[in-house]
């Protein structure tokens, strides 16, 4: 069953000196429950794509089918540092009107979950980078979205934080039949996350690949799928196909 | 290093302060004392003409003779409500137009050089027209000093509204977030600090067109006191009055200066 159908999508960006394309007729479909990456060199157009899906900006041409609840996490956790992490993790739900008086309790139950019990007073800037992150989680799951967005929310953090935070998303995720779409650069990590990854060339940015990964290493927690020996197989796959993103020209 | 000597060069360093802030506070009085008294000493000796610049002894000895017969207070009272009065409603009434200005970008780009040549338009030019429009009393005063406090709240306030990360937005339009919203979530509380400090700049600026108001036609307050007491060749009364506006003003902008502080600790705190 698709979840979210993206048709013939295609996006240009508007300047006075010049047209540029960002996003060459890309169409797919995602099912339920899935985790698909969008993995791309920098500057390929996957950010605009996802705020596309995201229903952030309507695309030039095409058309996006999916539901409409959303949540979507950004590079950085922009929490609001005049909020303390209750009323930011309780931000979506007051601006939605759905915060209702177990809405405290489940952010609570949340932020014990991301292992961050007892900050509901302190503010953000009491907190490391990788624990406010980790708030942004909570701001976004809290909500209870059914299509997960993810814009390179672990680039931003050092190696430990970031495999921390993915096997956090990956433990929530797991029996939660909530579909995700994460962007990334980072090869290991769409390996590590995904079910498939869509393989994005320069701008601009189409469907290169679709590359399914394997039963085996979608099963196991993002640091233990890194040690599976299919993984290298796979990474230096990914690795030769986006450096030879030029087609040869003989 | 052993606990003791550490504590015993903690006290050298406080002690270095405390005799460095001691010094300057000594010089301070001294400069003012030496002031008053050269002063006095050359009006005394007429190296100046006591008539034109009066003494400290006169201007004092005026000052009680003023207090005493209570005549002085409603000069002060009614600038200092004139100065509070467009104080207050220039920084209000900037901040309204400059979340009109954010609220519709179209408007923002359409008063961009009307605001831009107010902003340089010296706004002390536009008095006889405020006395026109506001007639003879405490509105005109009031109006010359919104307006000398408005143009620059607005250019202000709506920079820093403009400045608030995207990012922010783009985390609020992900919740379907209305423009509402977005103001009351984001653009307000991150721009307050903006704000806050507004107020401070907007009461010297209150001042200066406050007593401007009052030169041009008023029949009391400080800024008359000057006018009036220059044309009856009173030179004291003149520096009286100058040196209460100084006193008052100082202690305005401290005051206001203290609020500033207690509102960022406040915010900050969070």
């Amino acid at each position: 069953m698709s979840y979210l159908v993206a048709e013939n999508i295609s996006h240009y960006f508007f300047q006075e000196q010049e047209t540029a394309q960002i996003i060459d007729n890309i169409s797919f479909s995602i099912h339920k429950g899935e985790f698909v990456s969008l993995l791309g060199p920098s500057g390929c157009g996957k950010t605009t794509l996802l705020s596309i899906i995201a229903g952030l900006i309507s695309p030039t041409e095409g058309t996006i089918y999916k539901d409409n609840s959303i949540g979507y996490m950004l590079q950085q956790d922009y929490l609001f540092p005049w909020k303390s992490i209750a009323e930011n993790c309780a931000l979506g739900l007051h601006l939605m009107k759905t915060y209702t008086p177990e809405s405290q309790a489940e952010i609570k139950r949340l932020l014990t979950e991301v292992g961050l019990e007892n900050t509901e007073n302190m503010y953000p800037k009491q907190l490391s980078g990788g624990m406010r992150q980790r708030v942004a989680l909570v701001r976004t799951l809290v909500t209870d979205p059914s299509l997960l967005l993810l814009d390179e929310p672990f680039s931003a953090l050092d190696y430990q934080n970031k495999l921390k935070l993915e096997d956090i998303i990956f433990q929530l995720l797991n029996h939660s039949n909530k579909t995700s779409v994460l962007v990334t650069h980072d090869i290991e990590e769409a390996i590590a996350m995904s079910d498939r990854i869509f393989l994005l060339c320069k701008q601009p940015s189409t469907i290169k690949y679709i590359i399914e990964i394997p039963q085996e290493i979608r099963e196991l927690p993002p640091l233990e799928a890194r040690k599976h020996p299919k993984f290298s197989v796979l990474l230096e796959a990914i690795w030769k196909e986006l450096n030879t993103d030029e087609p040869r020209q003989n | 290093m052993n606990p003791d000597k550490i504590e015993s060069l903690r006290q050298a360093y406080l002690n270095k302060k405390k005799r460095e802030k001691r010094i300057v506070c000594v010089i301070q009085v001294l400069i003012l004392i030496g002031f008053l008294g050269l002063w006095e000493l050359a009006s005394g000796l007429l190296w100046i003409d006591p008539l034109l610049f009066s003494s400290p002894s006169a201007i004092g000895q005026l000052f009680i003779t003023k207090v005493m017969d209570f005549s002085i207070f409603p000069h002060i009272a009614i600038t200092v409500i004139e100065t509070f009065a467009s104080f207050i409603l220039g920084t209000l009434l900037g901040l309204a137009v400059a979340i009109i200005l954010w609220w519709s970008p179209m408007f923002a780009k359409i008063c961009d050089p009307y605001l831009v040549s107010l902003n340089a338009m010296p706004k002390i030019a536009l008095g006889p027209i405020m006395i026109v429009i506001f007639g003879t009393g405490m509105a005109s005063a009031i109006a010359m000093g919104i307006i000398i406090c408005i143009v620059v709240t607005i250019i202000v306030i709506y920079n820093a509204f403009e400045e608030v990360d995207e990012n922010y937005l783009k985390v609020l339009h992900t919740f379907h977030a209305t423009k509402t919203q977005i103001f009351k979530e984001a653009i307000f509380p991150a721009s307050l600090p903006t704000i806050i400090s507004t107020l401070k700049v907007n009461v010297g600026l209150a001042w200066v067109g406050v007593i401007v108001g009052e030169f041009f036609v008023s029949k009391s307050g400080l800024g008359f006191l000057i006018v009036y007491s220059f044309q009856v060749f009173n030179f004291t009364l003149v520096l009286l009055s100058v040196l209460i506006i100084l006193v008052i003003a100082a202690l305005m902008y401290a005051l206001v200066d203290c609020l500033e502080k207690y509102l960022l600790k406040k915010l900050q705190r969070n």
